[in-house]
């Protein structure tokens, strides 16, 4: 299984008796979201499944990535706390992308990589990308690349 | 702004009715509000969650179905099957509802920001032209399948132009009038696969059902003519 797992973008701070959950993308990681899913398209990335947080920031997110997408999206807790063996368990398809959260995302890549879950050595920035290949168990998958956004303005 | 909280709120309510069991009015109303939150989502130029509620839909319409079927006289073998078929969809309905999937879908409907109506109405065409490729179709191929393609694109429009505060009574004239294909042709459905499991029921009962069928897509065709020059 190709995995590719995605920071949300930049998203706007928490109005005053707003919920963390309802924080939406800013217009600019809106913006340089699209250039990132520009530039993995041009690289020829392609999902047949797409699992997202239910905080809005992370749908807005893996909305934009909708384009990328051939199969169906489901929404899942899972993508919204730690990483457990319950998110990995449900997993389906070849190429599948994951939009989350730190300090999960970067908990998850070291997780799948190592079998350890040190996440400050894979530090996220949003919008960011690590594509996976293997096993999606712990220690059973190796690192093929780590996109930093600003990839998306150089491709 | 129109705001999906208060659908999501009627999710929520009948969610327990229909976890319950009791009233089918439970999972008619959460495929229902599953359907209407569908709409919204095409509203707001969002299609993530849709899939998610698809899902939804289609697992409570599993039962849903069944429990139409019972609330009609039916002959006595095949209501005993009817039942035994609702046991098991329901068997199959109740763990989705405690499904992290079905808590992640709440979860990420209660952050759903309003919309400006300005940007609801701008998006109102999709429906109207959907409508019109599927009565095009219709039109072309007078299958089954076609008018249910119109049925489900003419809801969508009702639901759209309800969540827009219009006037739909003409809407739901045609749709009951289509409603009434939909209703016979799944019951001819259930009928044929209980038959097809070794079910017996008298023919005459089954030419009863294909006859009212064919009356009713008359009157879906008689009803739509009236109506279309509306759109």
């Amino acid at each position: 299984m190709e995995v590719f797992l995605v920071r949300h973008a930049i998203a706007a701070n928490a109005l005053p008796g707003q919920s963390d959950d309802a924080r939406p993308l800013t217009p600019e990681g809106v913006e340089r979201f699209r250039l990132m899913v520009r530039a993995l398209k041009k690289l020829g990335v392609g999902f047949d499944r797409l699992y997202f947080s239910p905080k809005l920031r992370a749908v807005q997110t893996a909305e934009l990535l909708r384009p990328l997408l051939q199969g169906e999206a489901e929404v899942t807790p899972h993508l919204a706390e730690a990483p457990s063996s319950a998110l990995l368990e449900q997993l389906r398809g070849e190429s599948v992308a994951l939009v989350g959260h730190e300090p999960w995302m970067g908990e998850l890549v070291a997780w799948l990589l190592t079998g350890e879950r040190l996440g400050e050595r894979f530090p996220f920035k949003k919008g960011g990308v690590a594509h996976l290949e293997g096993r999606p168990e712990p220690g059973g998958m190796r690192l093929l690349a780590f996109l930093p956004p600003a990839i998306g303005r150089k491709l | 702004m129109i705001d999906p909280q208060p659908w999501l709120t009627h999710l929520r309510v009948h969610l327990l009715i229909a976890r319950e069991g009791s009233d089918p009015e439970g999972v008619h109303q959460v495929r229902v509000a599953g359907r209407r939150l569908r709409v919204w989502l095409e509203l707001a130029g969002m299609s993530l969650l849709e899939d998610d509620l698809a899902w939804l839909v289609q697992v409570a319409g599993q039962v849903r179905d069944l429990e139409v079927l019972l609330s009609d006289e039916q002959p006595e073998a095949f209501a005993k099957w009817l039942r035994k078929e609702l046991k098991a969809a329901r068997a199959t309905f109740v763990p989705t509802l405690d499904s992290p999937r079905m808590a992640g879908l709440l979860w990420a409907l209660s952050s759903l920001p309003p919309i400006p109506l300005s940007q609801a109405q701008a998006r109102l065409s999709r429906f109207e032209r959907r409508l019109r490729r599927r009565a095009a179709t219709w039109a072309q191929e007078d299958t089954l399948e076609a008018l249910h393609g119109v049925r489900r694109a003419l809801r969508r429009l009702r639901y759209a132009r309800e969540w827009l505060g219009h006037d739909t009574d003409d809407l739901k004239r045609l749709q009951d009038a289509l409603g009434q294909v939909g209703d016979l042709s799944f019951t001819l459905t259930y009928l044929q696969r209980f038959e097809q499991q070794g079910g017996k029921v008298a023919s005459s009962h089954r030419r009863r059902l294909e006859g009212r069928l064919q009356q009713a897509i008359e009157q879906a065709r008689q009803s739509w003519r009236e109506w279309t020059g509306d759109l």
